[in-house]
């Protein structure tokens, strides 16, 4: 993990940044390094942990249907959210 | 007389088509037969690309021809099989063409619980013996799917349920909605025209195929045989949903994971966000502990230096010092020795010359040194003499005793 770690984390998915947080800390967890490398790897986890929680905090789901074209193409058409979305917990009907 | 009478058509004899005719106005008048419920199994069974289905009802004494108009088939909640015990509402027919009485049925249901149990029983263990079942072809679900399919009709409760919760729980879902029939005779087929589609998005991490609650007919399209099968072949982990807790279908045992309820499933396949900001929480927690154990470690390792034996002995650690010091030292000496050895040859060329000052020097050449004989005072000038005064003479080989006498004395003038 050379420099521009702040551009990987930006590119990285979520599960990726939070697989390798964790592997970061199970690192540090486990010793056996020099505190030197210690604190390369806490710069390393803090960037991945703010990365995280800064992806948590902007992010909102999307829905879309699948559609198929008149040529028979797959495609996906966005909806937008039913925002009266109370939850119904009726699930009688079909 | 004519010969010919007997073989000639009697007056009162009916064509075939009239006793055809005779025999449907009698079987279609009867009130009991226009509508009618009769209980069966079905064989033979024949669904034509018209959209008709042939079958057979039967039981042990009897079996009639049983005919679905497509008109009908739109009001059946499932798609019979041969084996079924049914119960068929509908209405007897004569069609004279083929001398062929029919049940013309417009719908169908199952004969009662036990009926609908040994259908499924039935199937089930055709799959269940194929292995279809094993739980060794079980998939896990992802942890934190990021493309969530789901297949349910857009008609039901169960979508928008689905729908608002994975919204609420996983906000870095991508849910794909991909809607379905999900009951009646072409459901199962559209189920999996719908799960092809499923199939074809490589994105998609986890399936949850589902409906909500309703009758044991109702549910049946999520029993079928080729679902089932596709449902097991599916490139991704499928979750079924189908009806409430306490129903079961064969896409229940095909399927990754059942789900209770379509709600449930949702909740099944995401994580909760706040879970896992926690989650990211603890492990910045566990990032600082573990280095601030390092700086500990470290700062602990150098306790443990401090108190090595380098440190605790230091004349180890000094032992070259030492040697370094003590050559340097003797090279001091040396220079020392050197230099009392030049100092000295200095202080023999100083004495030389010193001696040659030596005033004991000038005696061998015949001067004499006089000094007081009891003070030792030098005595240079008469002016240091009085009479009677006990001289010493130095000459160069000794000395005389001499006294001043009264006069003397004598000054020089020059």
């Amino acid at each position: 993990m050379p420099s521009k770690t702040q551009a990987q984390s930006a590119d990285l998915s979520f599960e990726a940044a939070l697989r390798e947080l964790d592997e970061v800390v199970a690192a540090l967890e486990a010793g056996h390094i020099s505190l030197e490398e210690s604190l390369r790897l806490l710069q390393r986890g803090i960037t991945l942990a703010d990365s995280c929680d800064a992806t948590l905090a902007k992010a909102e789901a999307t829905l879309e249907q699948l559609v198929a074209t008149s040529g028979g193409e797959l495609t996906t058409q966005r909806i937008e959210w039913d925002d009266d979305d109370e939850d119904a917990e009726d699930d009688d009907s079909a | 007389m004519n010969l010919f009478s007997a073989t000639e058509p009697q007056e009162d004899a009916l064509t075939i088509g009239q006793l055809a005719f005779q025999i449907k106005r009698v079987l279609e008048a009867d009130p009991i037969l226009s509508d009618i419920a009769v209980t069966g199994e079905i064989s033979n069974f024949k669904a034509y690309p018209s959209g008709h289905l042939y079958f057979t009802l039967k039981d042990d004494e009897a079996q009639v021809r049983g005919i679905m108009w497509r008109k009908s088939v739109a009001n059946l909640a499932f798609r019979p099989s041969n084996g079924d015990r049914v119960v068929a509402t509908g209405h007897v027919e004569f069609y004279g063409a083929r001398g062929e009485v029919s049940f013309i049925v417009d719908n169908m249901r199952f004969a009662g619980q036990g009926a609908l149990a040994e259908a499924f029983e039935r199937l089930k263990q055709e799959l269940a013996s194929e292995g279809l079942f094993d739980t060794e072809r079980k998939r896990p679900l992802p942890d934190m799917p990021r493309c969530i399919g789901l297949i349910t009709s857009p008609a039901g409760a169960a979508a928008h349920d689905v729908i608002s919760i994975l919204r609420r729980r996983w906000p870095l879902a991508r849910v794909l909605f991909i809607p379905a029939a999900v009951q009646g005779f072409d459901a199962a087929e559209d189920l999996m025209r719908a799960m092809s589609w499923a199939a074809a998005v490589d994105e998609l991490d986890v399936l949850i195929i589902g409906r909500g609650g309703g009758s044991a007919e109702d549910l049946w399209a999520f029993n079928d045989e080729d679902l089932a099968r596709m449902t097991a072949e599916f490139p991704k982990p499928v979750v079924s949903a189908v009806g409430h807790e306490t129903d079961f279908t064969i896409m229940d045992f095909v399927a990754d994971l059942r789900a209770p309820t379509p709600s449930a499933a949702a909740e099944l396949v995401t994580p909760d966000v706040r879970d896992v900001q926690a989650f990211v929480g603890s492990l910045r927690h566990r990032l600082y502990n573990a280095v601030a154990g390092d700086v500990e470690l470290a700062r602990t390792r150098l306790d443990s230096l401090r108190s090595r034996r380098v440190l605790t002995h230091p004349q180890e650690r000094l032992r070259p010092v030492r040697e370094a010091l003590q050559s340097q030292r003797t090279r001091v000496r040396d220079a020392f020795s050197r230099r009392v050895k030049i100092e000295r040859q200095v202080i023999a060329t100083r004495r030389a010359q010193l001696q040659a000052l030596d005033p004991l020097r000038v005696l061998e050449r015949g001067y004499a040194l006089v000094s007081d004989t009891t003070t030792g005072a030098l005595i240079s000038s008469v002016q240091d003499a009085r009479a009677d005064q006990s001289l010493k003479i130095a000459l160069r080989d000794g000395s005389l005793a001499a006294r001043v006498s009264d006069d003397s004395a004598s000054t020089r003038n020059d």
